[in-house]
């Protein structure tokens, strides 16, 4: 049994679903200055696209199967921080490995952007999330 | 071993979960609880909440930092695709990055 069918079974009639999870939609890779916030390039999610595709479709076939019916969608925000470069670069490679990846054209810029600042700088990457619920039918 | 970033200071993702106003007072399941980490920050809006997850190192490492704001909630160790409870037991049943 697939885990949606599971939750189905458990839940009241009435009761409600909640689907909260990152969307493959390309991020920036921002460093924030003390007045200022730029853009040094994009963070490629195109690598997770198969498991959004994958969760659509689990998602769709119970909809489809009348258990349950969409309520609302909507996308957010949520920022990862850095307080280095160094440090939002190796994160990506090693906790992002197979979903995103980070050219060296946008680290390089973004060293650029730095170099080129006196004062304190961070970085942000906001991901996109996705929240569904839905109402058992 | 990278630094570890700041997640979502800006509390977005509690604050989409609390605006859908289905959490307050409900008995909550959560599939795929991981470290705990979204619990804690809407742990206060149910009546109960039951986290599950598969992974019986990461609910060890949850209970740990269980804060005093979630008084009601336990913990299981259980695949998704077999919940151990009743039917129609849950008024809400929420994937967090677990879909």
């Amino acid at each position: 049994m697939h885990a949606l069918e599971e939750s189905w079974r458990v839940l009241v009639p009435g009761g409600h679903l909640i689907d909260i999870r990152p969307r493959s939609i390309d991020s920036p890779f921002e460093v924030i200055f003390p007045k200022e916030v730029k853009t040094a390039g994009l963070v490629d999610w195109s690598l997770d696209l198969e498991a959004d595709i994958a969760a659509d479709q689990a998602l769709d076939a119970i909809i489809q199967a009348g258990a349950f019916k969409v309520k609302e969608r909507t996308l957010f925000d949520f920022s990862y921080y850095w307080d280095s470069i160094d440090a939002a670069v190796a994160y990506v490679r090693e906790e992002w490995e197979g979903n995103a990846q980070l050219s060296k054209k946008v680290i390089k810029r973004a060293r650029d952007m730095q170099g080129s600042s006196r004062g304190q700088t961070r970085v942000r990457i906001p991901v996109r999330l996705q929240l569904t619920s839905l109402e058992k039918t | 071993m990278s630094d570890d970033p700041i997640l979502d200071p800006e509390g977005n993702e509690p604050s989409q979960l609390q605006a859908t106003g289905l959490l307050e007072g409900s008995r909550v399941i959560e599939v795929g609880f991981g470290d705990g980490r979204l619990t804690w920050r809407y742990a206060s809006l149910p009546r109960q909440i039951y986290g599950v997850d598969p992974y019986l190192e990461d609910l060890r490492e949850a209970k740990k930092e269980l804060p005093s704001q979630a008084p009601r909630t336990y913990l299981v160790c259980a695949k998704a695709e077999n919940l151990p409870f009743k039917p129609q037991e849950f008024e809400v049943a929420l994937f967090s990055w677990s879909l």
